[in-house]
């Protein structure tokens, strides 16, 4: 049930990749999130897919446990690749009544949610390897030089790492009261429409009701630690580049010419 | 009658938080019980009773209710809610109707009751656990900590169950609320006779009340018995982090300093009547 939810979790193993600098994982999710739509050619999945499954050889998260985290999108997937299949005009492969599959759409469906796939993955990755604390030290640090801009780039990150906070405690709630619930002879897989809404409501309610206490407590809990924002806050952990950061930063910048290349060489 | 045969339930199986949360867990409980169980945070309690109405289905054994399994393909789990009632911890955080009545006839409502039935059921409920009539139309969430928790009650009593389970009815109560809640809890096994599990971390709380004690550490049942028998085992309650009520203490304390006293005392009132006894008897 909900609590095969895995995407934006952290995965709690010891791993080179769990080691590196925050930063550095944020700046590859972005390199990587950013390769996956600078090419058009099958050639370039080759590039990303060895990338990808060297990051998640050395990460140490279980590959059932990634693929476990697609299963929320895969209605999205579903829909993308039915779409780009059923509408792209092109040479036709196959035709039945008003239903015509066209090779460019067959091409374009599979491109599509390959893509797709990928960049679920890969930025959970992201989230597998990095605590939440972790990832707001880094995109505060990262934005930094925004704050001449007059943005409140600590209060964005803040929030941020609030919300990735409360994401396990609210599933976990969510799954309390789905129980509690049902319990009570809540069902949610049948009876029509109208039924099944009504009994949404009855996990939707509560679980707003809490979501306002917890924000409410957590406020207060805040408050009496004298929070008050960004300014003139120190760190116990600052953040500090090792070798091996650097090491990755250099791999990245290979690894987008890497398809830079691949792509425009080989167009398939 | 329940029967739980060789239970094991492992959470999040084949993945890095893979947790044994039971194992070998054997029970047989028959109708109209008090039974109390009892165990440390993380001892399993409420994993085993989220099997008993079929929240949870078990990584391996049996569960078997008036003789049917339980997880077989076509039992009906919404036929065992409605028989084996299960109060959540926290129940109050459940409630979400705009009024007290219509929370406490959702259940009902739910497991197929016709709707004069729910109606009487619910009233029923409620008065029995003692909300009076002028707070039928209250939004739930104007009420007070124990009094919600009384409706949540009232909302899993409306279901008219033949057990019923209560997870820590008393968590985060004050002392009077939760004196308030075990009585009502005693007082529906007398006049429902119904079949009562009170699942809890307390000692006290619970000898009062129960007849039969059943001990949980570590995902198994490690003593089952009569309340007595049960508390006698003090030096093992400690080992697995709990403790039998004051009142054993103060009685071992007793006979170790050769007073011999009339039987095993679990309440502050046997023990008074132990004593005076016993007082009397040196006299």
């Amino acid at each position: 049930m909900l609590r095969d939810i895995t995407i934006g979790q952290f995965y709690h193993v010891a791993s080179p990749v769990h080691r590196l600098d925050p930063r550095v994982k944020v700046v590859a999710a972005l390199v990587y999130l950013i390769s996956l739509f600078v090419f058009s050619s099958f050639a370039g999945y080759i590039v990303v897919t060895v990338f990808l499954l060297t990051v998640i050889t050395l990460s140490r998260v279980p590959f059932s446990y990634i693929i476990k985290g697609l299963k929320p999108i895969l209605i999205l997937l579903l829909f993308t690749a039915f779409f780009n299949i059923f509408w792209t005009r092109g040479d036709v492969v196959f035709q039945w009544r008003f239903i015509t599959v066209t090779w460019q759409g067959l091409r374009k469906g599979l491109f599509m949610a390959m893509r797709l796939i990928y960049l679920i993955i890969g930025s959970s990755m992201l989230t597998y390897t990095t605590t939440p604390n972790q990832l707001t030290d880094a995109i505060e640090t990262l934005l930094k030089p925004l704050e001449k801009l007059h943005v409140p780039v600590h209060d964005f990150a803040m929030m941020m790492s609030l919300a990735l906070r409360f994401i396990p405690i609210l599933l976990d709630e969510a799954n309390r009261i789905i129980n509690a619930q049902s319990a009570r002879g809540a069902d949610f897989e049948e009876g029509n429409l109208w039924k099944r809404m009504k009994a949404m409501v009855s996990i939707l309610v509560p679980l707003l009701v809490s979501s306002v206490r917890r924000a409410y407590d957590l406020a207060m809990a805040m408050e009496s630690r004298c929070y008050h924002g960004g300014a003139g806050r120190t760190k116990m952990k600052p953040l500090k580049y090792r070798t091996v950061d650097g090491i990755v930063y250099g791999i990245l910048v290979i690894y987008f010419i890497m398809i830079l290349v691949v792509t425009h060489f080989i167009k398939i | 009658m329940i029967i739980v045969n060789e239970l094991e339930h492992i959470y999040n199986k084949g993945t890095a938080y893979e947790k044994r949360a039971l194992h070998d867990v054997n029970l047989k409980i028959d109708d109209g019980e008090f039974i109390g169980l009892i165990g440390h945070t993380g001892s399993g309690k409420s994993t085993l009773i989220q099997h008993l109405n079929g929240i949870l289905k078990p990584s391996g054994g049996s569960i078997y209710f008036d003789g049917e399994d339980i997880f077989a393909r076509d039992y009906s789990l919404k036929k065992l809610r409605s028989r084996v009632g299960l109060v959540f911890q926290y129940p109050e955080h459940q409630l979400f109707e705009s009024s007290v009545i219509g929370d406490v006839q959702f259940g009902p409502k739910n497991i197929g009751m016709p709707s004069l039935q729910v109606e009487l059921h619910a009233y029923e409920a409620l008065k029995q656990v003692g909300i009076g009539d002028e707070l039928l139309d209250v939004s739930p969430l104007e009420l007070s900590g124990g009094q919600k928790r009384r409706v949540a009650i009232a909302g899993v009593l409306a279901m008219e169950p033949q057990v019923l389970i209560l997870d820590e009815p008393t968590a985060g109560l004050d002392p009077q609320g939760r004196d308030e809640i075990l009585d009502l809890v005693a007082d529906l096994h007398k006049k429902r006779g119904i079949t009562v599990i009170l699942v809890s971390h307390s000692m006290e709380d619970i000898a009062k009340y129960v007849k039969r004690l059943i001990v949980m550490n570590e995902g198994t049942i490690q003593l089952d018995g009569r309340v007595e028998e049960v508390f006698s085992h003090h030096r093992e309650l400690e080992t697995m982090g709990l403790r039998a009520p004051q009142v054993t203490y103060v009685m071992e304390g007793l006979a170790a300093r050769g007073i011999s006293l009339p039987h095993n005392a679990v309440t502050m009132q046997q023990a008074v009547s132990g004593i005076l006894e016993a007082a009397g008897a040196v006299k």
